[in-house]
C-alpha cells in the first residue's frame, strides 16, 4: 500500500480552503503561465489583474483576503499578508510571489517543499491510512497534542479522538468514500485545554482510482462553540428575568414570550404600584435581533420599570424615555413601545403607545384592534406621545402585542374569538409556530369585583 | 426586494418591491446606506410594488434619511399602497417624509 504523500494531502487541503474562503484572489501558476483556478476543476477564482509591487517584501491589495498562489505541483497559501490597495499589473505580481520562494546557497531558486507549504498552513492536517493510522501531519497539528500522551507516529484515530468511537469514525470515511467527502467531530487537547474541531476529511486515490489514505483538515470550533454557549446562557437569563403570570382578585395577567433566536428584542413586565389602586403594564420591542439588540433592550426595559413608580402623565413618561433613549442607543437603534395603567377602582384604563401600533380589545361582541399611531423611541430627540383612556368592563381584556405576533393575526378571526383564554391560546400558538421575529404579548383580564381566581400556571 | 437603484448627482431614486421584513433590511441597509454617507442627499423610493414593510425596514428608511438630512436632503416615498401608507401615518413617519400618495 502506498503512503499518503503530502503533495496529496496538500491539494486537497487547498481545495477545501478554497471551497469555504470567500476568495476573491488566486492564481495558478505553470512554467506556461499563469491561469485561472477554473481551468482545474476547482471552484472558479477570478485571476487578479492588478496586483502590486511588492513593499518591503509585503503585497499589497485592495482587499482584506488571502492570497493564493498555485504552481504545477501543487499550491501555496500565503495567508498573512497586508493587504491594502491594488495597482501594478500582473507581471509585477508575478515576480512578487517568485520573489517569497526560498533560494539556495547559491542564490538559484528553490521549490518550496509539499512539508513546508503545508507547514505554513494555519489549519491542522493529517493523513491517515484506511485502517486509521495517522501517517503525515503538519506543524499545527503537532501543537495541538502537545503535552500530551498521544504520539502522532504511532496513532490510531480512535485514540487521537477520545469523543468518537471507532465505528462513527468508520461511518465518516464510508461516507467521504461515497460522496468524495465527510465531516466528524473530533477533540483534541493541548495543555489542559479541549478544543473542538471539525474535521472535513477527504479519500486520496492511488494510480489505479482505489482510495488508499484519506486526508483531514481541522477546522477549530472552540471558539464558535464557546459564544454559541454565551448567547445560550443570555437569552436563559433573559427569559428568567421576565414576570410570571399574574393572579389577582380583579385582574390576571398572562404573558407570551417566544424568542426568534436565543436572545430577544421584546420584553415586557406588569407590576401592582405601590398605592395598590394601579397596574402598570409595558411592552418594548426593540428594533434588530441577537445578542446587540438584547443588550438594548435591557437598558430600556430599566426605563419603562422606572416609569411605572412616577404618577406623571403617560405621555410625559413616555417623552422622557425618548429623550433618554434618543441620547444613549446607538445611533440607527429604535424602539416600539406601548404602556398602560389599569384604575382597579374606577376601571379606567390609560395608555401612551411610541409605535406599537395596535393592541386588542376583548369584549363579548368579540376581539379587535385598537389603533395607536404614534412614533417609535429613540429616533427622534423631540417625537410627541398623547395618552389615551377609556374605560373596561368587568370581563373585558386587553392584549399588548408586539409586531413579531401582531402581524400574523388573523383580524377576521380574532373578531370571533370572545373568551379571554381563547385570544391568550391564539396568540401563543401564532408565537409557538411563526419564529420570523421575536413574538411577545402581554395580555390583561378584568375579573368582576369578587370573583376571585385560581392561581394557575 | 430592491429591484433599482439609479443615482444622478446628488439624488438616488430606488424601486422596492414584495414584502420587507427584518430579515431584509440588513441587505437593504448594506445596499443603500453607502449611498448616503457618500454624499447624496435626496432618496426617492417607488413603493408601489412594495406590499408591507416592517418596523426593522422603516428603520433603515429613517438611517438614510437621518445622513439625507445631514446633506440638507431628505427621503420621499412615491406611490405606496393603502396598506403600506397606512404604515408610515400609524408610525408618524409620514410626518417624517414625504409620502407621494399612489
Amino acid at each position: 500500500m502506498s503512503t499518503p504523500s503530502f503533495d496529496d494531502a496538500l491539494r486537497r487541503a487547498v481545495h477545501l480552503i478554497l471551497k469555504r474562503t470567500p476568495l476573491t484572489r488566486a492564481l495558478l501558476s505553470t512554467p506556461a503561465g499563469f491561469f485561472s483556478v477554473e481551468d482545474t476543476g476547482m471552484r472558479e477564482v477570478p485571476v487578479l489583474s492588478s496586483p502590486v509591487p511588492a513593499e518591503q517584501g509585503r503585497l499589497h491589495l485592495h482587499q482584506d483576503h488571502a492570497v493564493y498562489w498555485f504552481n504545477e505541483q501543487c499550491s501555496v497559501w500565503f495567508p498573512k499578508y497586508d493587504v491594502r490597495e491594488l495597482t501594478g499589473d500582473s507581471v509585477q505580481l508575478i515576480q512578487d510571489f517568485l520573489s517569497f520562494v526560498p533560494h539556495d546557497a547559491e542564490g538559484g531558486k528553490d521549490r518550496i517543499s509539499s512539508r513546508q507549504l503545508m507547514d505554513t498552513l494555519p489549519y491542522p492536517v493529517f493523513t491517515f491510512t484506511v485502517n486509521m493510522a495517522v501517517c503525515t501531519w503538519n506543524l499545527k497539528m503537532e501543537g495541538y497534542i502537545e503535552d500530551t500522551a498521544v504520539s502522532l507516529s504511532d496513532c490510531r484515530l480512535p485514540e487521537l479522538f477520545l469523543n468518537q468511537t471507532e465505528e462513527k469514525l468508520e461511518a465518516a470515511l464510508f461516507r467521504a468514500a461515497a460522496d468524495g467527502t465527510s465531516t466528524f467531530r473530533g477533540n483534541l487537547q493541548s495543555r489542559s485545554i479541549f478544543y473542538t474541531f471539525d474535521w472535513d476529511i477527504t479519500p486520496l486515490y492511488d494510480e489505479e482510482g482505489d482510495i488508499y489514505a484519506f486526508s483531514a483538515f481541522g477546522r477549530n470550533q472552540t471558539r464558535e462553540l464557546d459564544l454559541e454557549q454565551e448567547v445560550l446562557i443570555a437569552g436563559m437569563l433573559q427569559k428568567s428575568m421576565m414576570p410570571p403570570p399574574l393572579r389577582d382578585a380583579r385582574i390576571r395577567l398572562d404573558p407570551v414570550y417566544q424568542p426568534a433566536g436565543h436572545v430577544s428584542g421584546d420584553t415586557y413586565g406588569y407590576y401592582c404600584k405601590e398605592d395598590g389602586r394601579k397596574i402598570y403594564a409595558y411592552l418594548i420591542d426593540v428594533m434588530g435581533h441577537g445578542l446587540p439588540t438584547a443588550i438594548q433592550t435591557a437598558a430600556v426595559r430599566l426605563l419603562f420599570e422606572q416609569a411605572g413608580r412616577s404618577s406623571a402623565p403617560l405621555h410625559e413618561r413616555m417623552a422622557q424615555i425618548n429623550a433618554v433613549s434618543y441620547e444613549t442607543l446607538p445611533v440607527d437603534y429604535f424602539a416600539a413601545a406601548i404602556m398602560m395603567e389599569f384604575d382597579l377602582e374606577t376601571n379606567e384604563l390609560s395608555y401612551t403607545s411610541a409605535g406599537v401600533n395596535h393592541f386588542l380589545h376583548g369584549t363579548t361582541e368579540g376581539t379587535a384592534s385598537i389603533e395607536t399611531p404614534s412614533p417609535f423611541i429613540g429616533m427622534f430627540e423631540n417625537a410627541t406621545f398623547t395618552t389615551e383612556t377609556f374605560f373596561l368592563q368587568d370581563g373585558e381584556h386587553v392584549h399588548l402585542l408586539s409586531d413579531g405576533i401582531f402581524d400574523l393575526i388573523h383580524v377576521d378571526k380574532l373578531a370571533a374569538i370572545t373568551n379571554y383564554d381563547d385570544v391568550c391560546s391564539y396568540l401563543k400558538t401564532l408565537a409557538v409556530y411563526h419564529k420570523r421575529d421575536d413574538a411577545t404579548a402581554a395580555s390583561m383580564l378584568i375579573l368582576p369585583a369578587g370573583d376571585v381566581q385560581e392561581a394557575s400556571e | 426586494m430592491i429591484l433599482s437603484i439609479q443615482e444622478e448627482k446628488e439624488n438616488v431614486r430606488v424601486t422596492l418591491g414584495g414584502d420587507i421584513y427584518v430579515q431584509d433590511a440588513s441587505t437593504l441597509r448594506e445596499q443603500l446606506l453607502p449611498y448616503a454617507e457618500e454624499g447624496k442627499s435626496n432618496f426617492v423610493f417607488d413603493f408601489s410594488k412594495v406590499t408591507f414593510i416592517d418596523s426593522a425596514g422603516l428603520g433603515v428608511l429613517v438611517a438614510i434619511y437621518k445622513r439625507a438630512a445631514q446633506n440638507n436632503g431628505g427621503v420621499r416615498i412615491q406611490n405606496p399602497q393603502p396598506q403600506v401608507a397606512e404604515i408610515f401615518t400609524l408610525t408618524r413617519l409620514h410626518h417624517v417624509f414625504s409620502v407621494d400618495p399612489s
